[in-house]
Protein backbone atom coordinates (compact mmCIF):
# COMPACT_ATOMS: atom_id res chain seq x y z
CA UNK A 1 0.00 0.00 0.00
CA UNK A 2 2.83 2.35 0.86
CA UNK A 3 4.46 1.54 -2.40
CA UNK A 4 1.27 2.27 -4.26
CA UNK A 5 0.87 5.61 -2.54
CA UNK A 6 4.53 6.48 -3.07
CA UNK A 7 4.21 5.75 -6.77
CA UNK A 8 0.94 7.48 -7.52
CA UNK A 9 0.42 9.94 -4.70
CA UNK A 10 3.91 10.99 -3.56
CA UNK A 11 3.28 14.09 -1.44
CA UNK A 12 6.64 15.68 -2.14
CA UNK A 13 6.20 15.29 -5.88
CA UNK A 14 2.70 16.68 -5.63
CA UNK A 15 3.97 19.74 -3.80
CA UNK A 16 6.78 20.25 -6.28
CA UNK A 17 4.77 19.99 -9.47
CA UNK A 18 1.42 21.44 -8.52
CA UNK A 19 2.30 24.87 -9.99
CA UNK A 20 3.33 23.28 -13.30
CA UNK A 21 0.14 21.23 -13.53
CA UNK A 22 -1.98 24.26 -12.65
CA UNK A 23 -0.23 26.21 -15.38
CA UNK A 24 -1.00 23.26 -17.68
CA UNK A 25 -4.65 23.39 -16.68
CA UNK A 26 -4.79 27.01 -17.70
CA UNK A 27 -3.45 26.20 -21.15
CA UNK A 28 -5.76 23.21 -21.50
CA UNK A 29 -8.78 25.31 -20.59
CA UNK A 30 -7.85 28.10 -23.00
CA UNK A 31 -7.24 25.64 -25.81
CA UNK A 32 -10.43 23.69 -25.09
CA UNK A 33 -12.58 26.80 -25.01
CA UNK A 34 -11.04 28.17 -28.19
CA UNK A 35 -11.45 24.84 -30.00
CA UNK A 36 -15.06 24.52 -28.83
CA UNK A 37 -16.07 28.00 -29.92
CA UNK A 38 -14.28 27.99 -33.25
CA UNK A 39 -15.25 24.42 -34.12
CA UNK A 40 -18.91 24.80 -33.19
CA UNK A 41 -19.36 28.11 -34.99
CA UNK A 42 -17.58 26.92 -38.12
CA UNK A 43 -19.61 23.69 -38.09
CA UNK A 44 -22.86 25.62 -37.68
CA UNK A 45 -21.94 28.05 -40.46
CA UNK A 46 -21.15 25.16 -42.80
CA UNK A 47 -24.40 23.35 -41.96
CA UNK A 48 -26.40 26.53 -42.57
CA UNK A 49 -24.62 27.11 -45.85
CA UNK A 50 -25.46 23.52 -46.78
CA UNK A 51 -29.20 24.15 -46.36
CA UNK A 52 -29.09 26.50 -49.34
CA UNK A 53 -28.52 23.43 -51.48
CA UNK A 54 -25.87 24.86 -53.80
CA UNK A 55 -24.34 21.75 -55.26
CA UNK A 56 -20.65 22.59 -55.75
CA UNK A 57 -20.51 24.21 -52.30
CA UNK A 58 -22.24 21.24 -50.70
CA UNK A 59 -19.75 18.92 -52.34
CA UNK A 60 -16.91 20.71 -50.57
CA UNK A 61 -18.75 20.83 -47.25
CA UNK A 62 -19.48 17.10 -47.37
CA UNK A 63 -15.91 16.32 -48.42
CA UNK A 64 -14.59 18.45 -45.57
CA UNK A 65 -16.89 16.80 -43.03
CA UNK A 66 -16.07 13.27 -44.17
CA UNK A 67 -12.33 13.78 -44.36
CA UNK A 68 -12.29 15.68 -41.09
CA UNK A 69 -14.15 12.91 -39.35
CA UNK A 70 -12.05 10.16 -40.88
CA UNK A 71 -8.57 11.48 -40.10
CA UNK A 72 -7.06 10.95 -36.64
CA UNK A 73 -6.22 14.44 -35.31
CA UNK A 74 -2.84 13.22 -34.05
CA UNK A 75 -1.74 12.45 -37.58
CA UNK A 76 -2.64 15.93 -38.79
CA UNK A 77 -1.07 17.59 -35.77
CA UNK A 78 2.22 15.81 -36.45
CA UNK A 79 2.00 16.42 -40.16
CA UNK A 80 1.31 20.13 -39.76
CA UNK A 81 3.77 20.71 -36.93
CA UNK A 82 6.68 18.84 -38.46
CA UNK A 83 5.80 19.16 -42.14
CA UNK A 84 4.86 22.79 -42.68
CA UNK A 85 8.20 24.25 -41.55
CA UNK A 86 9.65 22.40 -44.57
CA UNK A 87 7.78 24.82 -46.83
CA UNK A 88 8.54 27.80 -44.65
CA UNK A 89 5.34 27.91 -42.56
CA UNK A 90 6.12 27.79 -38.89
CA UNK A 91 3.21 27.54 -36.47
CA UNK A 92 3.51 27.28 -32.71
CA UNK A 93 2.48 24.04 -31.03
CA UNK A 94 -0.66 25.51 -29.42
CA UNK A 95 -1.65 27.09 -32.73
CA UNK A 96 -1.33 23.76 -34.54
CA UNK A 97 -3.38 21.97 -31.90
CA UNK A 98 -6.00 24.71 -32.00
CA UNK A 99 -6.35 24.69 -35.79
CA UNK A 100 -6.42 20.92 -36.16
CA UNK A 101 -8.85 20.28 -33.32
CA UNK A 102 -11.11 23.18 -34.29
CA UNK A 103 -11.33 21.85 -37.84
CA UNK A 104 -11.98 18.32 -36.56
CA UNK A 105 -14.74 19.57 -34.29
CA UNK A 106 -16.15 21.66 -37.14
CA UNK A 107 -16.36 18.53 -39.30
CA UNK A 108 -18.34 16.68 -36.63
CA UNK A 109 -20.39 19.72 -35.65
CA UNK A 110 -21.38 20.30 -39.26
CA UNK A 111 -22.80 16.78 -39.43
CA UNK A 112 -24.55 17.15 -36.08
CA UNK A 113 -26.16 20.44 -37.05
CA UNK A 114 -27.02 19.11 -40.48
CA UNK A 115 -28.79 16.17 -38.85
CA UNK A 116 -30.65 18.75 -36.77
CA UNK A 117 -31.64 20.71 -39.86
CA UNK A 118 -32.87 17.63 -41.68
CA UNK A 119 -34.96 16.46 -38.75
CA UNK A 120 -36.89 19.72 -38.67
CA UNK A 121 -39.92 18.83 -40.78
CA UNK A 122 -40.52 20.16 -44.26
CA UNK A 123 -43.78 21.60 -42.92
CA UNK A 124 -41.86 24.07 -40.79
CA UNK A 125 -40.11 25.46 -43.85
CA UNK A 126 -43.41 25.58 -45.72
CA UNK A 127 -45.20 27.36 -42.90
CA UNK A 128 -42.51 30.03 -42.86
CA UNK A 129 -42.41 30.43 -46.63
CA UNK A 130 -46.21 30.42 -46.89
CA UNK A 131 -46.50 33.28 -44.42
CA UNK A 132 -44.27 35.46 -46.58
CA UNK A 133 -40.99 34.91 -44.79
CA UNK A 134 -38.08 34.44 -47.14
CA UNK A 135 -35.69 31.51 -46.99
CA UNK A 136 -33.10 33.27 -44.78
CA UNK A 137 -35.68 34.40 -42.19
CA UNK A 138 -37.36 30.99 -42.17
CA UNK A 139 -33.96 29.45 -41.64
CA UNK A 140 -32.88 31.76 -38.83
CA UNK A 141 -36.19 32.26 -36.98
CA UNK A 142 -37.91 28.93 -37.42
CA UNK A 143 -35.61 26.12 -38.44
CA UNK A 144 -32.34 27.11 -36.75
CA UNK A 145 -33.66 27.30 -33.16
CA UNK A 146 -35.22 23.86 -33.54
CA UNK A 147 -32.14 22.39 -35.20
CA UNK A 148 -29.86 23.72 -32.47
CA UNK A 149 -32.07 22.21 -29.82
CA UNK A 150 -31.88 18.83 -31.49
CA UNK A 151 -28.14 19.19 -31.99
CA UNK A 152 -27.11 20.16 -28.48
CA UNK A 153 -26.92 16.74 -26.79
CA UNK A 154 -24.85 15.03 -29.53
CA UNK A 155 -22.81 18.19 -29.95
CA UNK A 156 -21.93 18.30 -26.25
CA UNK A 157 -20.63 14.74 -26.46
CA UNK A 158 -18.54 15.62 -29.45
CA UNK A 159 -17.16 18.76 -27.81
CA UNK A 160 -16.18 16.68 -24.81
CA UNK A 161 -14.45 14.07 -26.96
CA UNK A 162 -12.52 16.57 -29.02
CA UNK A 163 -11.65 19.23 -26.47
CA UNK A 164 -9.93 16.68 -24.26
CA UNK A 165 -7.78 15.79 -27.24
CA UNK A 166 -5.86 18.93 -26.35
CA UNK A 167 -3.73 16.33 -24.55
CA UNK A 168 -2.30 15.59 -28.00
CA UNK A 169 -0.52 18.91 -27.66
CA UNK A 170 1.99 17.12 -25.43
CA UNK A 171 3.56 15.53 -28.52
CA UNK A 172 4.31 18.90 -30.08
CA UNK A 173 5.65 20.54 -26.94
CA UNK A 174 2.52 22.27 -25.71
CA UNK A 175 2.73 22.62 -21.95
CA UNK A 176 -0.89 21.77 -21.32
CA UNK A 177 -1.76 19.34 -18.51
CA UNK A 178 -0.32 16.21 -20.02
CA UNK A 179 2.73 18.02 -21.44
CA UNK A 180 3.52 19.52 -18.06
CA UNK A 181 2.84 16.25 -16.28
CA UNK A 182 4.99 14.08 -18.51
CA UNK A 183 7.84 16.55 -18.23
CA UNK A 184 7.44 16.34 -14.48
CA UNK A 185 7.32 12.59 -14.67
CA UNK A 186 10.66 12.41 -16.51
CA UNK A 187 12.26 14.76 -14.04
CA UNK A 188 10.94 13.11 -10.91
CA UNK A 189 10.90 9.54 -12.12
CA UNK A 190 7.54 9.21 -10.42
CA UNK A 191 4.11 8.40 -11.80
CA UNK A 192 2.58 10.89 -9.41
CA UNK A 193 2.51 13.80 -11.89
CA UNK A 194 0.48 11.63 -14.25
CA UNK A 195 -1.99 10.96 -11.46
CA UNK A 196 -2.15 14.69 -10.97
CA UNK A 197 -2.78 15.08 -14.71
CA UNK A 198 -5.63 12.59 -14.58
CA UNK A 199 -7.20 14.42 -11.67
CA UNK A 200 -6.72 17.76 -13.44
CA UNK A 201 -8.50 16.44 -16.53
CA UNK A 202 -11.33 15.18 -14.38
CA UNK A 203 -11.58 18.55 -12.68
CA UNK A 204 -12.02 20.23 -16.05
CA UNK A 205 -14.00 17.73 -18.08
CA UNK A 206 -16.18 15.96 -15.55
CA UNK A 207 -18.28 19.14 -15.10
CA UNK A 208 -18.55 19.33 -18.88
CA UNK A 209 -19.82 15.75 -18.96
CA UNK A 210 -22.37 16.56 -16.27
CA UNK A 211 -23.39 19.65 -18.22
CA UNK A 212 -23.88 17.47 -21.31
CA UNK A 213 -26.13 15.18 -19.31
CA UNK A 214 -28.11 18.16 -18.06
CA UNK A 215 -28.46 19.59 -21.55
CA UNK A 216 -29.70 16.26 -22.80
CA UNK A 217 -32.53 16.41 -20.30
CA UNK A 218 -33.15 20.12 -20.67
CA UNK A 219 -33.47 20.01 -24.43
CA UNK A 220 -35.48 16.85 -24.76
CA UNK A 221 -38.70 17.68 -26.59
CA UNK A 222 -41.66 18.32 -24.39
CA UNK A 223 -44.42 16.52 -26.21
CA UNK B 1 -81.40 30.65 -50.69
CA UNK B 2 -77.81 29.94 -51.76
CA UNK B 3 -76.95 33.54 -52.44
CA UNK B 4 -77.80 33.06 -56.11
CA UNK B 5 -78.56 36.73 -56.41
CA UNK B 6 -75.29 37.65 -54.78
CA UNK B 7 -73.35 35.35 -57.03
CA UNK B 8 -74.61 37.04 -60.16
CA UNK B 9 -73.30 40.29 -58.75
CA UNK B 10 -70.03 38.56 -57.87
CA UNK B 11 -69.59 37.39 -61.42
CA UNK B 12 -69.09 40.93 -62.57
CA UNK B 13 -66.36 41.43 -60.01
CA UNK B 14 -62.76 40.45 -60.37
CA UNK B 15 -62.13 36.96 -59.00
CA UNK B 16 -60.00 36.70 -55.88
CA UNK B 17 -58.32 33.70 -57.39
CA UNK B 18 -58.21 32.79 -61.03
CA UNK B 19 -56.55 29.62 -62.25
CA UNK B 20 -56.17 29.48 -66.02
CA UNK B 21 -55.46 26.18 -67.82
CA UNK B 22 -52.97 25.12 -65.22
CA UNK B 23 -50.94 21.99 -65.73
CA UNK B 24 -48.36 20.34 -63.55
CA UNK B 25 -45.99 17.55 -64.39
CA UNK B 26 -43.35 15.66 -62.45
CA UNK B 27 -41.15 14.22 -65.18
CA UNK B 28 -43.45 12.15 -67.35
CA UNK B 29 -46.16 12.06 -64.73
CA UNK B 30 -48.98 14.54 -65.21
CA UNK B 31 -50.38 15.61 -61.86
CA UNK B 32 -52.71 18.35 -63.03
CA UNK B 33 -54.20 18.72 -66.48
CA UNK B 34 -55.73 21.89 -67.88
CA UNK B 35 -57.33 23.18 -64.70
CA UNK B 36 -59.34 26.38 -64.87
CA UNK B 37 -61.10 27.63 -61.78
CA UNK B 38 -62.13 30.97 -60.33
CA UNK B 39 -62.98 31.87 -56.77
CA UNK B 40 -64.98 35.05 -56.28
CA UNK B 41 -64.52 37.39 -53.32
CA UNK B 42 -66.34 36.02 -50.29
CA UNK B 43 -66.90 32.66 -51.91
CA UNK B 44 -66.16 29.34 -50.23
CA UNK B 45 -65.15 26.68 -52.73
CA UNK B 46 -64.54 23.10 -51.63
CA UNK B 47 -62.23 20.83 -53.60
CA UNK B 48 -63.20 17.19 -53.17
CA UNK B 49 -62.05 14.00 -54.79
CA UNK B 50 -60.15 10.78 -54.15
CA UNK B 51 -56.61 10.76 -52.75
CA UNK B 52 -54.03 11.44 -55.43
CA UNK B 53 -56.47 13.40 -57.56
CA UNK B 54 -54.23 16.47 -57.36
CA UNK B 55 -56.38 18.62 -55.06
CA UNK B 56 -53.60 19.44 -52.63
CA UNK B 57 -51.09 20.05 -55.39
CA UNK B 58 -53.51 22.48 -57.01
CA UNK B 59 -53.94 24.31 -53.73
CA UNK B 60 -50.19 24.44 -53.17
CA UNK B 61 -49.67 25.94 -56.61
CA UNK B 62 -51.78 28.92 -55.51
CA UNK B 63 -49.06 30.31 -53.26
CA UNK B 64 -46.24 28.71 -55.18
CA UNK B 65 -45.30 26.08 -52.68
CA UNK B 66 -45.40 24.05 -55.89
CA UNK B 67 -44.33 25.41 -59.24
CA UNK B 68 -46.66 24.78 -62.14
CA UNK B 69 -45.65 23.53 -65.57
CA UNK B 70 -48.13 25.49 -67.66
CA UNK B 71 -50.96 27.98 -67.35
CA UNK B 72 -51.37 30.95 -65.04
CA UNK B 73 -52.62 31.80 -61.59
CA UNK B 74 -53.92 35.28 -60.79
CA UNK B 75 -54.66 36.49 -57.29
CA UNK B 76 -56.56 39.76 -57.08
CA UNK B 77 -55.86 40.10 -60.78
CA UNK B 78 -52.10 39.78 -60.40
CA UNK B 79 -50.16 36.99 -62.00
CA UNK B 80 -48.25 35.25 -59.23
CA UNK B 81 -45.65 34.03 -61.68
CA UNK B 82 -44.57 37.45 -62.82
CA UNK B 83 -43.19 39.92 -60.37
CA UNK B 84 -40.20 40.07 -58.09
CA UNK B 85 -39.23 37.90 -55.16
CA UNK B 86 -40.51 40.71 -52.93
CA UNK B 87 -43.92 40.60 -54.67
CA UNK B 88 -44.03 36.87 -54.08
CA UNK B 89 -43.39 37.29 -50.35
CA UNK B 90 -46.16 39.89 -50.10
CA UNK B 91 -48.47 37.64 -52.05
CA UNK B 92 -47.73 34.70 -49.78
CA UNK B 93 -48.26 36.77 -46.66
CA UNK B 94 -51.69 37.83 -47.95
CA UNK B 95 -52.63 34.34 -49.07
CA UNK B 96 -53.31 32.42 -45.90
CA UNK B 97 -52.39 28.76 -45.92
CA UNK B 98 -53.63 26.20 -43.43
CA UNK B 99 -51.89 22.83 -43.51
CA UNK B 100 -53.17 19.40 -42.68
CA UNK B 101 -50.43 19.01 -40.07
CA UNK B 102 -50.83 22.55 -38.63
CA UNK B 103 -47.09 23.25 -38.83
CA UNK B 104 -47.04 25.45 -35.79
CA UNK B 105 -43.58 26.37 -34.57
CA UNK B 106 -42.99 24.08 -31.57
CA UNK B 107 -40.26 26.25 -30.04
CA UNK B 108 -42.49 29.34 -29.87
CA UNK B 109 -45.55 29.99 -27.77
CA UNK B 110 -48.92 30.62 -29.41
CA UNK B 111 -48.54 34.40 -29.35
CA UNK B 112 -45.10 34.23 -30.96
CA UNK B 113 -46.42 31.79 -33.56
CA UNK B 114 -49.03 34.35 -34.59
CA UNK B 115 -46.78 37.42 -34.41
CA UNK B 116 -43.63 36.11 -36.13
CA UNK B 117 -44.63 36.67 -39.75
CA UNK B 118 -46.53 39.84 -38.92
CA UNK B 119 -43.29 41.33 -37.67
CA UNK B 120 -40.82 39.79 -40.08
CA UNK B 121 -42.89 39.74 -43.26
CA UNK B 122 -45.19 42.73 -42.81
CA UNK B 123 -42.87 44.81 -40.64
CA UNK B 124 -45.39 45.42 -37.86
CA UNK B 125 -44.13 46.42 -34.44
CA UNK B 126 -44.32 43.94 -31.62
CA UNK B 127 -47.17 45.90 -30.08
CA UNK B 128 -49.23 46.04 -33.28
CA UNK B 129 -48.54 42.38 -33.98
CA UNK B 130 -49.53 41.26 -30.50
CA UNK B 131 -52.75 43.26 -30.55
CA UNK B 132 -53.64 41.74 -33.91
CA UNK B 133 -52.67 38.28 -32.72
CA UNK B 134 -54.87 38.50 -29.63
CA UNK B 135 -57.72 39.69 -31.85
CA UNK B 136 -57.32 36.74 -34.17
CA UNK B 137 -56.87 34.28 -31.30
CA UNK B 138 -60.12 35.65 -29.90
CA UNK B 139 -61.77 35.03 -33.24
CA UNK B 140 -60.76 31.35 -33.13
CA UNK B 141 -61.67 31.12 -29.45
CA UNK B 142 -58.17 30.76 -28.04
CA UNK B 143 -57.31 34.18 -26.61
CA UNK B 144 -56.64 32.55 -23.26
CA UNK B 145 -54.00 30.21 -24.71
CA UNK B 146 -51.61 32.89 -25.98
CA UNK B 147 -48.85 31.79 -23.62
CA UNK B 148 -49.24 28.06 -24.24
CA UNK B 149 -46.87 26.08 -26.41
CA UNK B 150 -48.24 24.12 -29.36
CA UNK B 151 -47.47 20.79 -27.66
CA UNK B 152 -49.79 21.75 -24.82
CA UNK B 153 -52.75 22.16 -27.17
CA UNK B 154 -55.07 19.61 -28.72
CA UNK B 155 -54.95 19.10 -32.46
CA UNK B 156 -58.07 21.15 -32.97
CA UNK B 157 -56.66 24.00 -30.90
CA UNK B 158 -53.38 23.86 -32.80
CA UNK B 159 -55.21 24.07 -36.09
CA UNK B 160 -57.19 27.06 -34.87
CA UNK B 161 -53.92 28.76 -33.89
CA UNK B 162 -52.65 28.02 -37.39
CA UNK B 163 -55.77 29.68 -38.79
CA UNK B 164 -55.20 32.69 -36.53
CA UNK B 165 -51.57 32.83 -37.70
CA UNK B 166 -52.73 33.07 -41.30
CA UNK B 167 -55.56 35.53 -40.55
CA UNK B 168 -53.23 37.87 -38.70
CA UNK B 169 -51.57 38.71 -42.02
CA UNK B 170 -54.84 40.14 -43.41
CA UNK B 171 -55.22 37.60 -46.20
CA UNK B 172 -57.46 38.26 -49.17
CA UNK B 173 -57.72 34.53 -49.71
CA UNK B 174 -57.42 31.54 -47.41
CA UNK B 175 -56.22 28.16 -48.65
CA UNK B 176 -57.05 25.13 -46.51
CA UNK B 177 -55.25 21.88 -47.25
CA UNK B 178 -57.32 19.15 -45.57
CA UNK B 179 -57.50 21.16 -42.35
CA UNK B 180 -59.32 18.49 -40.36
CA UNK B 181 -57.77 15.29 -41.73
CA UNK B 182 -55.19 14.99 -38.95
CA UNK B 183 -57.64 15.75 -36.16
CA UNK B 184 -59.37 13.59 -33.60
CA UNK B 185 -63.05 13.37 -34.48
CA UNK B 186 -64.08 15.31 -31.38
CA UNK B 187 -61.99 18.35 -32.32
CA UNK B 188 -62.97 18.50 -36.00
CA UNK B 189 -66.12 20.44 -35.19
CA UNK B 190 -64.27 23.32 -33.52
CA UNK B 191 -62.14 23.89 -36.62
CA UNK B 192 -65.08 23.66 -39.00
CA UNK B 193 -67.08 26.12 -36.95
CA UNK B 194 -64.19 28.61 -37.12
CA UNK B 195 -64.22 28.17 -40.89
CA UNK B 196 -67.98 28.73 -41.05
CA UNK B 197 -67.52 31.83 -38.95
CA UNK B 198 -64.89 33.10 -41.40
CA UNK B 199 -67.29 32.58 -44.24
CA UNK B 200 -69.98 34.65 -42.58
CA UNK B 201 -67.37 37.38 -42.21
CA UNK B 202 -66.88 37.32 -45.96
CA UNK B 203 -63.51 35.56 -46.18
CA UNK B 204 -62.68 34.04 -49.55
CA UNK B 205 -61.74 30.41 -49.08
CA UNK B 206 -60.54 27.49 -51.14
CA UNK B 207 -60.76 24.30 -49.10
CA UNK B 208 -59.47 20.85 -49.92
CA UNK B 209 -61.50 18.56 -47.73
CA UNK B 210 -62.82 15.10 -47.10
CA UNK B 211 -65.56 16.48 -44.83
CA UNK B 212 -68.45 16.02 -47.22
CA UNK B 213 -71.05 17.25 -44.77
CA UNK B 214 -69.08 20.48 -44.36
CA UNK B 215 -68.76 20.87 -48.13
CA UNK B 216 -72.44 20.20 -48.59
CA UNK B 217 -73.61 22.66 -45.98
CA UNK B 218 -71.01 25.46 -46.05
CA UNK B 219 -69.64 25.64 -49.60
CA UNK B 220 -70.96 27.99 -52.26
CA UNK B 221 -69.47 25.75 -54.86
CA UNK B 222 -68.03 22.26 -54.87
CA UNK B 223 -65.38 21.14 -57.32
CA UNK B 224 -64.86 17.43 -57.84
CA UNK B 225 -61.42 16.42 -59.06
CA UNK B 226 -60.15 13.07 -60.23
CA UNK B 227 -57.02 12.06 -62.11
CA UNK B 228 -55.62 15.60 -62.09
CA UNK B 229 -58.67 17.11 -63.77
CA UNK B 230 -61.79 18.94 -62.73
CA UNK B 231 -64.53 16.44 -63.46
CA UNK B 232 -67.48 18.44 -62.31
CA UNK B 233 -68.28 21.58 -60.40
CA UNK B 234 -71.40 23.28 -59.18
CA UNK B 235 -73.40 24.25 -56.13
CA UNK B 236 -73.27 21.60 -53.41
CA UNK B 237 -76.89 20.58 -53.82
CA UNK B 238 -76.22 19.77 -57.47
CA UNK B 239 -72.93 17.92 -56.88
CA UNK B 240 -74.18 15.94 -53.90
CA UNK B 241 -77.83 15.75 -54.92
CA UNK B 242 -77.63 15.04 -58.63
CA UNK B 243 -74.06 14.54 -59.87
CA UNK B 244 -73.93 14.49 -63.64
CA UNK B 245 -70.68 12.67 -64.26
CA UNK B 246 -70.18 8.97 -63.72
CA UNK B 247 -66.92 9.43 -61.81
CA UNK B 248 -68.55 11.86 -59.39
CA UNK B 249 -71.39 9.45 -58.82
CA UNK B 250 -68.97 6.58 -58.22
CA UNK B 251 -66.90 8.64 -55.77
CA UNK B 252 -69.88 9.86 -53.81
CA UNK B 253 -71.56 6.47 -53.66
CA UNK B 254 -68.32 4.91 -52.38
CA UNK B 255 -68.36 7.49 -49.58
CA UNK B 256 -71.93 6.82 -48.57
CA UNK B 257 -71.35 3.08 -48.34
CA UNK B 258 -70.46 1.83 -44.89
CA UNK B 259 -66.75 1.10 -44.52
CA UNK B 260 -65.66 -2.57 -44.31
Amino acid sequence: MDRFLATFFNPITIATYTPAVLEGMKITIILAVAVTLAGTLLGLALAMLRTFGIRPINFFIIAFADIGRALPPLVIILLVYFGLPGIGIRLSGPMVVFIVLALTLAAFAEEVFWAGFTSVGKGQWEAGIATGLGFPVTLSSIVLPQAIRLAIPPLMNRILAISKMTALGSVVGVQEILGAASAAQSLSGSATPLTMAALAYLAIFLPVALLARLAERRFAWKI
Amino acid sequence: MRRVGLLTVDRQMRPSLQIVSLSKRFGHLTILRDISLSVMPGELVCLIGPSGSGKSTLLRCCNRLEELSGGDILIEGRNIYSGTARDLKTLRAHTGMVFQSFNLYPHLDVLANVTLAQRKALGRTRKEAEAKALDMLGLVGLADRAKSYPAQLSGGQQQRVAIARALALDPTLMLFDEPTSALDPETVGSVLSVMRNLKTRGMTMLVVTHEMSFAREAADRVVFMDGGMIVEEGPPEAIFGAPQMERTQAFLSRLSKPVG
